[in-house]
């Protein structure tokens, strides 16, 4: 970058709209991408310990490029009203963020990810969790129950697998709206109304809050 | 699940709202959320639906987060350049 300073959004918008200008602010753009990019990997290096150097050059690279074409493709619905660049960092850190979690789980069948949504035990989820006395624990006992008849009865099955495969088996939204052929966005509003069910299901039966954290508190 | 997590469910389940932004509608808004927080002020108060999707969702969180990390950098190397103009690249 040669400028004497950053370009102000008016000045983005212009460079990139002019043919005499457009390379070098795409340029510039690209870098900044770039910089989000290894950021952004640096955080996950312990999942790409087995990527060589030039190969996490060329994904940051392949991932800066495919941005800079979502940001091109968006520019007419920049509306002005945050930075420039930092609307653009969302669309590069989108791009690394939905590979990287599909790397992670790539080699795994559809069934060893997410299950069929058919036969779900809250309690073989929640194994480790011990009560530390009698009483107590018929009350956890009693809680599970609710939300267990919850979700086998009151959940459809999708909103089922997104449930068990996110909450509990703590697979990433991206991955189970890849094997779902959902959106992300689709994936977040299963779980949602999964929540919204639980959540009257647990005060239909006069559970609040401070009630089941009482409960499950820690002693 | 640890009891910890747990806990932090039963939490999330009851914070269940009518009126929760989806994932589509907080992207829309990471950006703003974002440059406030750079600039010092807080952002839960002009965005508390997008805190509230933040807690729920992790994808959300994950890019929100790296957002953050790149605007910061932002900041962090032009007030360096500033401060230290003959660093002008």
């Amino acid at each position: 970058m040669n400028r004497e300073g950053p370009r102000t959004n008016e000045e983005w918008l212009a460079d990139l709209g002019t043919q005499e200008t457009r390379a070098e602010a795409l340029a510039d753009l690209r870098e900044y991408l770039l910089k989000a990019v290894y950021v952004y990997l640096d955080r996950y290096r312990e999942d790409l310990y087995d990527l060589s150097r030039s190969e996490l050059e060329q994904m940051a690279e392949d991932f800066a490029q495919e941005a800079l074409l979502q940001v091109l493709d968006k520019l007419d619905t920049f509306r002005g009203e945050s930075k420039f660049t930092t609307w653009a960092y969302r669309f590069v850190i989108n791009e690394a963020a939905a590979e990287l979690r599909l790397h992670r789980w790539r080699t795994l069948s559809t069934e060893a990810v997410i299950g069929d949504g058919e036969e779900v035990s809250l309690l073989n989820f929640l194994g480790d969790i011990e009560a530390p006395d009698p009483e107590r624990s018929v009350a956890r006992t009693e809680i599970l129950v609710v939300m267990q008849r919850v979700i086998e009865e009151d959940l459809t099955r999708r909103q089922r697998v997104a449930l068990v495969s996110i909450k509990l088996r703590g697979v990433p939204v991206v991955e189970v709206a890849e094997r779902l052929d959902a959106t992300p966005n689709t994936v977040y509003k299963l779980i949602y109304d999964a929540r919204k069910k639980l959540k009257e299901g647990l005060e239909r039966r006069h559970y609040s809050q401070a009630d089941v954290l009482a409960i499950f508190g820690e002693e | 699940m640890k009891l910890e997590s747990f806990r932090e469910w039963i939490r999330q389940i009851y914070a269940t709202r009518d009126d929760e932004l989806d994932c589509d509608a907080v992207f829309e808004l990471i950006p703003k959320y974002v440059d406030k927080e750079v600039a010092g002020e807080d952002p839960t108060i002009d965005f508390p639906q997008v805190e509230q999707h933040l807690k729920h969702c992790s994808r959300c969180r994950d890019i929100y987060i790296g957002v953050l990390e790149a605007a910061k950098l932002e900041e962090q190397e032009q007030a360096e350049r500033t401060a230290s103009p003959s660093l002008q690249l």
